[in-house]
């Protein structure tokens, strides 16, 4: 397998015009009431000494839809989210939730926010239902019943201390306690990190549950992209800090294509590099059969067009999924 | 506040079987006098006592684990953003789980006290009234108080370690830079005599460390969140600018203080004068570290001066400095570099070279001796409660050493008779029923043999000695008048009495006698000679209802005398309606006259021949005694409204202001 060099990297994320959702919950639009974003992010920087984790990154996330955040480990996602839940304070740049500075306002923007950590961070002493009662002091608007509801259908035993379940149901508490405070914005930092397959469908399925019921706005990072690909409005794909997507999802993939072509003469492979050249080819494969070429700048009255011609009659495009999109952005370059 | 409520709630709910733990180890004070015999003759004494032992270890304990754990794990666990992830203001997850750290902390060791304290009447019985109650509250504030610091310490501390960030370095570097600056700032000023300095800045240093420390801990949390490393630089930036800034200050604050000169006397209490030449010593309180004694060794010509450290415990007693007869040599002790109770050494001047700088012989004590110059400044004698030793001043070489009898007596002085004797007198102890007893020895150098010249219970402790060691003059013990006594024999040469009258006398320079008989109607003062025969008067002085002094003799046969200027009556600052401290000091001015009498006086140059007078000046004091004599600078010496060092020329008037003088 070769490759063809890879694209220089915008110093921007690809920035579109937020438009129709897609995915599943393609119906969505965002919320008409919303004055604003309800997550920006302004140039934000965060530097440990020397190493900057992120790197001048700027997006928003609509009222009412679901922004996927994307990276790599190491990528900076969770200093950003600290950033955005006023934990953290930027180098430069600034967070601001429902258009106010979190880091100065955290304390009263907590109160509209559920939030799930990526490490389950409870007091490991304390229940369950002790957790809820400390938390139901605190949010204007505590949902206890559909906490229990939410723990039974988790099957999560409401009295063992926190410290003692598993992790999996450590992150269905954590979910369950971020959903009982009634938020309008959910912010989770990677919430299936390390669950089983039955806990992770379990917290997706819940998620999906309370965007149905309640249109409210999450904003997610995740490994789990087969799972966020269902739900997620919108995505951003973080690499060594910089963010180099901030598109819709459907957008995305209408984009971002993979073009096979059979092998042919000599004369025709040339032709037809120089028409792949116009769709922006990221990544070329080389197998027995001919060449595999993901472009960026997919068009379909282009494609059209070059079918057409003796040099694309034999090309054939296809979709790629969310993950396929990804390692194709992020993944390393392999060695021939 | 419904926030700390809520963090204050939950950690001491997590932490709740410390107050079962402390209520079993509460039960070890009652149990102990079963088990141990010897205990159980005074029971209650040790129930309490180890009660208030395990109390303070629990709450010690307790402080120590709960301040470096209760925001310091959570962080090191990443467990601290459950916290900031609610809608929990920062001050109220730090209040909250600080509170909780003290409470549990002070709580616990109450708990283990309450039993053994309550079986050990410690806490009063049914008549213990309010001031126990007040007493007890106080104790009960003082233990929350110090179980805060703890926390607070071990907090900062177990940041600082968790966060394994260079800034430890520099935490460790200024932890102990601070201290040892404040250490080495405030010794100066105990060395230096002037640990009235340390009365306001050293309560408000001690305030700043648990401000600092209270804000270093809060700033942490509520500005370094969830982030270990940046609440480790907010904690050291908040803890040490202040602290370090305060140690700085107080360093600079104690060279200031410390940076004085005769100028900035704001009460000058004692003048000493060398017997030649224009040296003085200045003694008195300068007007910056909270009027701290000073003594400045100064050429009044030249305005040339030394400050000469005075620890704060010798304030009561004229500074220790002795001038050689022929003005050229001053000696005094200095304490080491060390606190007040430190051996002394020996610092000399050699005023007759300008530029002469301090020299310390090899010379030590370890008490505070009394002090005397051979006339030509060469040998030093000290005597002390148990020796009298003579020293050669540029070797330091012992030349004789004299045990004295031990406790042998009181108000010792020494005076060189030559070069080679040395004359000691000594007030020895008595029986209540028997006289005060004045024995004088003398040190033959050459011999280092004390032999003893004379005893006599003529004279009282306040005796003066002539200027050439002879004679005796003192009030007479238990009769009227005064003394003069041959200090070789002991013999009475002549009792100085007015029937009817208050008597006081004063040697002159010269060796003659002056005395003013104070009774109804004018004072009178008259002059004798060596032998207390009489020379000239009485000449009249205004009556015993006005202060009088007696100053210097300027010029041969002219005193100057100074009358004060408001009755005794009159004056509600005034002393005890008697005359003259500089007539039975021989170090001058004794600082008891009134603010307001120090002032007031009026100088006049008394003709000791004819009873003539001439006034020298309104509302200048003199600072001479009348055993200042022609030539010396001390003898025309005046203060002006009790501040300032005024030089007068009697003969010419011109003046001049040695220290100009301070408006208060």
């Amino acid at each position: 397998m070769s490759h063809l060099p890879a694209p220089s990297v915008p110093p921007g994320p690809v920035a579109l015009p937020a438009g129709a959702g897609g995915g599943l919950s393609g119906a969505r639009a965002p919320r008409a009431d919303a004055a604003g974003p309800h997550v920006a992010s302004e140039r934000l920087s965060v530097r440990y000494g020397r190493r900057t984790a992120v790197d001048e990154v700027s997006f928003t996330v609509a009222a009412g839809t679901v922004y996927a955040l994307l990276g790599r480990n190491g990528a900076g996602k969770s200093s950003l989210v600290r950033c955005l839940l006023g934990e953290q304070r930027p180098t430069s740049g600034r967070a601001l939730l429902f258009g106010r500075p979190v880091w100065r306002e955290r304390a009263a923007l907590m109160a509209e926010i559920g939030v799930v950590p990526e490490e389950a961070d409870a007091p490991p002493g304390m229940t369950a239902l002790q957790l809820a009662r400390f938390c139901s002091r605190l949010y204007p608007r505590w949902d206890g019943a559909g906490f229990e509801q939410r723990l039974a259908r988790f099957a999560v035993p409401p009295h063992v201390p926190f410290g003692k379940l598993s992790k999996g149901q450590k992150g269905q508490v954590a979910l369950s306690l971020a959903l009982a405070s009634s938020p309008r914005l959910l912010i989770l930092d990677d919430p299936t990190l390390g669950f089983d397959a039955i806990a992770r469908r379990a917290v997706f399925e819940e998620l999906i549950g309370e965007l149905a019921d309640r249109g409210v706005t999450v904003l997610l990072t995740t490994h789990d992209l087969a799972a966020v690909e269902g739900i997620a409005d919108r995505v951003g794909i973080l690499a060594a800090g910089r963010l180099l997507v901030d598109e819709e999802i459907e957008e995305l993939k209408r984009r971002i294509r993979r073009i096979a072509l059979p092998r042919a003469g000599a004369g025709t492979r040339a032709l037809a590099g120089e028409a792949l050249a116009g769709f922006a080819p990221l990544r070329q494969a080389a197998h027995a059969w001919g060449v595999e070429t993901v472009v960026t700048d997919f068009d379909d009255e282009r494609f059209a067009r070059w079918r057409g011609s003796p040099a694309g009659r034999a090309a054939e495009v296809a979709t790629l999924t969310l993950e396929e999109i990804f390692v194709a952005l992020v993944g390393e370059e392999e060695r021939p | 506040m419904r926030g700390f409520a809520a963090v204050f709630r939950r950690e001491v709910a997590e932490r709740w079987r410390l107050f079962p733990a402390a209520g079993l180890l509460s039960l070890v004070p009652l149990l102990l006098p079963l088990f141990a015999a010897s205990w159980r003759q005074d029971a209650a004494f040790m129930r309490s006592a180890t009660g208030v032992m395990l109390g303070l270890a629990s709450s010690g304990v307790l402080a120590l684990i709960l301040g470096s754990s209760i925001v310091a794990r959570d962080l090191a666990d990443r467990r601290l953003g459950f916290y900031f992830a609610r809608p929990l203001a920062g001050w109220a997850i730090w209040a909250g789980k600080m509170a909780a750290a003290v409470a549990l902390a002070a709580g616990a060791g109450f708990l283990v006290l309450l039993p053994g304290g309550l079986a050990g009447n410690l806490f009063g019985g049914p008549a213990a009234g309010s001031a126990t109650a007040g007493e007890l509250a106080t104790d009960a504030l003082l233990w929350t108080a110090g179980v805060l610091l703890l926390v607070l310490l071990c907090h900062a501390g177990s940041i600082a370690l968790r966060s394994r960030s260079p800034w430890l370095l520099a935490d460790l570097a200024a932890a102990a830079v601070t201290p040892a600056l404040v250490w080495l700032a405030a010794r100066k000023l105990v060395v230096e005599g002037a640990s009235t300095a340390l009365a306001m800045p050293l309560p408000l240093l001690a305030a700043l460390l648990p401000a600092a420390l209270l804000a270093a801990s809060a700033a942490q949390v509520v500005r370094g969140r969830t982030e270990l490393r940046r609440g480790h630089h907010l904690l050291s930036l908040v803890l040490w600018t202040p602290l370090l800034g305060a140690a700085l200050g107080f360093a600079a604050y104690s060279r200031w203080v410390l940076d004085v000169s005769p100028a900035s006397l704001a009460d000058i209490q004692r003048v000493t004068g060398a017997p030649r030449g224009t040296w003085i010593l200045l003694d008195g309180a300068v007007s910056r570290g909270g009027g701290f004694r000073s003594v400045f060794l100064l050429e009044a010509a030249a305005g040339r001066f030394i400050r000469i450290r005075a620890p704060d415990a010798w304030a009561p007693w004229p500074f220790p400095l002795e001038f050689s007869a022929d003005g050229r040599r001053a000696a005094w002790l200095e304490p080491l570099e060390s606190l007040a109770s430190s051996p002394l050494e020996l610092a000399c001047l050699d005023l007759s070279r300008p530029g002469a700088r301090v020299l310390h012989p090899p010379i030590s004590f370890a008490g505070r001796p009394v002090l005397a110059l051979s006339p030509d400044g060469s040998r030093l004698a000290a005597v002390d409660e148990q020796r009298v030793t003579v020293n050669e001043i540029a070797t330091g070489r012992l030349l004789a050493a004299v045990a004295l009898p031990a406790h042998f007596g009181f108000g010792w002085q020494a005076r060189f008779v030559g070069r080679d004797r040395v004359r000691i007198y000594i007030h020895a102890y008595g029986s209540e029923a028997e006289d005060p007893k004045l024995w004088i020895f003398e040190l033959d150098v050459t011999t280092r043999r004390m032999t003893v010249l004379a005893t006599t219970s003529e004279v009282s402790f306040m005796h003066q000695v002539s200027p050439d060691g002879e004679r005796i003059l003192s009030p007479r013990h238990g009769r009227a008048g005064y003394a003069l006594v041959d200090a070789r024999s002991g013999r009475l040469m002549a009792a100085l009495v007015q029937p009817g009258r208050q008597t006081f006398a004063h040697f002159l320079a010269g060796g003659g006698i002056v005395a003013v008989d104070r009774g109804a109607g004018p004072r009178e003062l008259r002059v004798f000679d060596a032998n207390g025969l009489p020379v000239s008067g009485p000449w009249r002085l205004p009556g015993g209802d006005v202060p009088l002094r007696l100053g210097g003799e300027p010029a041969a046969g002219r005193l100057v005398v100074a009358i004060g200027m408001i009755p005794y009556a009159a004056d509600p600052y005034g002393a005890a309606p008697y005359d003259t401290p500089a007539v039975a000091s021989p170090h001058g001015a004794d600082p008891y006259h009134s603010a307001m009498g120090r002032g007031a006086w009026t100088s006049i140059l008394l003709d000791l021949g004819q009873g003539t007078s001439r006034l020298l000046g309104r509302w200048i004091e003199p600072l001479g005694a009348p055993s200042d004599g022609p030539g010396t600078l001390r003898a025309q010496l005046f203060t002006r409204g009790g501040s300032g060092l005024l030089w007068l020329d009697a003969a010419t008037g011109r003046e001049r202001w040695v220290v100009p003088p301070r408006l208060n």
